[in-house]
């Protein structure tokens, strides 16, 4: 029944007055209070704990005697001591490095939230954030020109540790479960890459003549991050989940964005929400597209009638099962059709394992995607610093990519058309020829590929073309410079020639005189 | 029973002892009017009411030891003359509908009802809640959203603890029946 009662519960939580709500309502109370006051006799201070005194009390003592309120004593050291173990924890919690309480943030009130970390893989979790704790009290300090050489060194020794901390787990997580590991790495990276995206465009918008002595640079972090985000994708392109954990990993985690974006679709900009409406698309096409590639995936139970076989045929059917056939699992042997439950044929093939692979990386792009985009959605240094553009780039679908290679290929045809307007000097005229045919081909290629649905090939060939365009009309756009060039030295020769003529004319004429 | 609240036992004149209640107590008051009328502005107007009743009492001198009992009481009163207003059905009338007397549940038990609620999921039986008759909303909300025991209830509602065990079960039982026939219709739709 705990289980239901927290369920319940939990559902429940979210029914509550909001605070415009409730600010109305307890202004609605106080002024009905107002309306009808306590009368006078009630208007005292009501003393749940009023001091009692013995009516029994001696007048007069042999021995001097203290009286201690040992009630009160026992409430300071209680007050006292719930500031020392739960005000002090609390307040610690807002400071920086460099601060008094500083360290208890970092060893005592971390170290024990990481303790409540009872599975490796949230240890990988709490490790990964403590980082990008660090990360941004760094930032903070930055933006206050507090950032000194001694704090930037604390930073990155802490990055370093708690990226330590977090293999640490990783390996251990390991020792029980490859799969696990691997998910563990591919968040942590993914973690990882959004932060040194966010430091890259940082560093990016910093004065370049800074040399990082005004308290205001993180170059340097940047460079720390850089480095550990770097071993981490290594280590992370080498992970190899199983499909059905990844799947899972994937569902749990889209999950999660989806609620995220719910929750802040109604304070967003409408351009935000777009952009994130459209990478969750994105994603959910990606998965898709991984299901049905998935060569293996689970058995799907069809009605379907199973139509009277003849032997030699039926023997033929089996030998050469296909995952898109049905293979029934009795013989009808008479001619009535026979109604049975009939499961889709599951042979792994060569091809198979090859969806199979493909759709493994399907769902690692799509993980990481969601990964970032949570990250984005939730994280203000990552959202201030990083266009999510750069950080989860758009997935074309493949009518996008359709067009857009038919616009290439517009281009192409319309500096054609440009270039047939021109004309080609003879001294570049078999290279023009030699570019011409080439494009040709090309522009053949993209079309033919673009056809057949083979939409890389008719990308490449389609970006191909319009560089060659792009080259073949620079070159017939270069000749009317050359060919004027050539033109305004001939008369000049022509002029040198004259003169040498006349001159030698002359001469000749002397000579004769 | 959850810890006492600082309004419970607050030095302070009789102004502060009650907005400090309205702090402790006005979401979960709330809530559960939410739940039993699902209509939030009404609920909203209920819970003015029940604390302006409140004050009523203090100004003719009646002494509060604890509010949040009597702020339940209270609440449970007003949403009773809601439902009269609106002429919802009766206990008396359901049960004569459904030929049972609640009296014949005698050896019903609270273990009865904690393994009826292990067998259902808390998320779908939420989601149905309004579909219950309030004679049963009003004890599922009171035992697992506002987390009052049998006796509270009992106190609370004015009846025996074997009637809240009883009705208990009965709004378990109907809620299960609901995500069962949810389902079905779901299971239908798809096959069609």
């Amino acid at each position: 029944m705990k289980r239901f009662t927290e369920q319940f519960n939990k559902k429940a939580s979210g029914i509550k007055l909001r605070a415009n709500e409730r600010r109305e309502l307890r202004d609605r109370i106080v002024s009905y209070m107002e309306y009808h006051p306590l009368p006078a006799e009630l208007r005292q201070a009501v003393d749940t704990k009023a001091k009692k005194v013995s009516e029994f009390a001696p007048t007069s003592e042999p021995f001097t005697t203290f009286s201690f309120d040992f009630g009160m004593i026992r409430n300071v050291v209680g007050l006292f001591a719930i500031i020392l173990v739960i005000g002090v924890p609390v307040i610690a919690e807002r400071s920086m490095p460099g601060d008094v309480l500083y360290p208890v943030k970092v060893q005592f009130n971390e170290e024990v939230r990481g303790t409540l970390a009872l599975s490796p893989y949230a240890q990988v979790e709490w490790e990964t954030e403590r980082l990008e704790r660090r990360l941004t009290e760094a930032r903070l300090l930055a933006s206050e020109g507090k950032l000194t050489d001694e704090v930037e060194a604390g930073v990155a020794l802490a990055i370093k540790s708690h990226s330590d901390s977090a293999k640490a787990s990783i390996a251990k997580i390991r020792e029980t479960d490859a799969d696990d590991a691997a998910l563990a790495e591919i968040t942590f990276a993914s973690a990882l890459s959004a932060q040194n995206e966010a430091f890259e465009s940082q560093v990016a918008k910093e004065d370049k003549t800074n040399d990082g002595s005004d308290g205001r640079s993180v170059a340097s972090l940047a460079t720390v991050v850089a480095e550990e985000t770097r071993v981490a994708q290594a280590t992370q392109a080498n992970a190899k989940p199983s499909y059905e954990k990844l799947l899972a990993r994937v569902e749990q985690e889209t999950t999660e964005a989806y609620e995220l974006f719910a929750s802040i679709e109604e304070v967003a900009l409408p351009e935000e929400v777009t952009d994130i409406e459209r990478r969750l698309n994105d994603i959910k096409r990606k998965v898709a597209e991984a299901l049905s590639l998935h060569a293996s995936g689970p058995a799907e139970l069809v009605i379907e009638p199973a139509l009277p076989q003849a032997p030699d045929s039926q023997t033929a059917a089996t030998d050469t099962p296909t995952t898109s056939e049905a293979v029934t699992d009795e013989v009808a042997t008479d001619t009535e059709p026979v109604t049975e439950i009939v499961i889709e044929a599951v042979e792994p093939e060569t091809e198979g394992a090859e969806d199979t692979e493909q759709a493994i990386a399907l769902l690692r792009a799509a993980l990481t995607d969601t990964q970032k985009l949570i990250s984005f959605m939730t994280n203000i240094d990552v959202r201030e610093n990083v266009n999510i553009d750069e950080l989860v780039p758009v997935s074309l679908t493949n009518d996008e990519k359709i067009l857009l290679i038919k616009n290439t290929l517009k281009e192409v045809a319309t500096l054609r058309t440009e270039m047939d307007k021109r004309s080609v000097p003879e001294v570049v005229a078999e290279k023009f020829a030699i570019g011409e045919a080439r494009l040709e081909s090309l522009v053949a290629e993209a079309t033919s590929a673009l056809n057949t649905d083979e939409l890389i090939v008719a990308k490449a060939r389609a970006d191909e073309a319009l560089h060659v365009a792009s080259d073949l009309f620079a070159m017939s756009s270069a000749t009317p410079q050359l060919e004027a060039a050539a033109s305004t030295t001939e008369p000049a020769d022509e002029e040198r020639s004259t003169e040498s003529v006349d001159s030698d004319a002359s001469s000749t004429e002397e000579t004769e005189a | 029973m959850p810890a006492k609240k600082p309004s419970d036992s607050i030095s302070g004149n009789h102004e502060e002892q009650f907005l400090a209640a309205f702090e402790d107590y006005g979401d979960a008051l709330f809530r559960h009017a939410s739940l039993r009328i699902s209509n939030r502005e009404r609920a909203i107007d209920l819970v003015h009411d029940t604390f302006t009743k409140v004050w009523g009492y203090v100004r003719k001198g009646h002494e509060i030891e604890q509010y949040r009992p009597f702020l339940y009481k209270v609440l449970n009163n007003l949403i009773i003359d809601e439902y009269r207003k609106h002429k919802e059905a009766s206990l008396e009338s359901i049960l004569e509908q459904e030929g049972v007397d609640e009296g014949t549940f005698d050896d019903l038990t609270g273990s009865d009802v904690e393994s009826l609620a292990a067998t259902i999921d808390g998320k779908q039986a939420f989601a149905l809640l309004e579909t219950l008759p309030d004679v049963y909303r009003e004890v599922i909300v009171l035992r697992f959203v506002d987390e009052l025991g049998p006796k509270e209830i009992s106190t609370l509602i004015e009846e025996s603890e074997n009637v809240v065990s009883v009705r208990l079960h009965r709004g378990l039982k109907l809620l299960r029946t609901a995500m069962e026939a949810k389902e079905a219709a779901i299971v239908e739709r798809r096959t069609t």
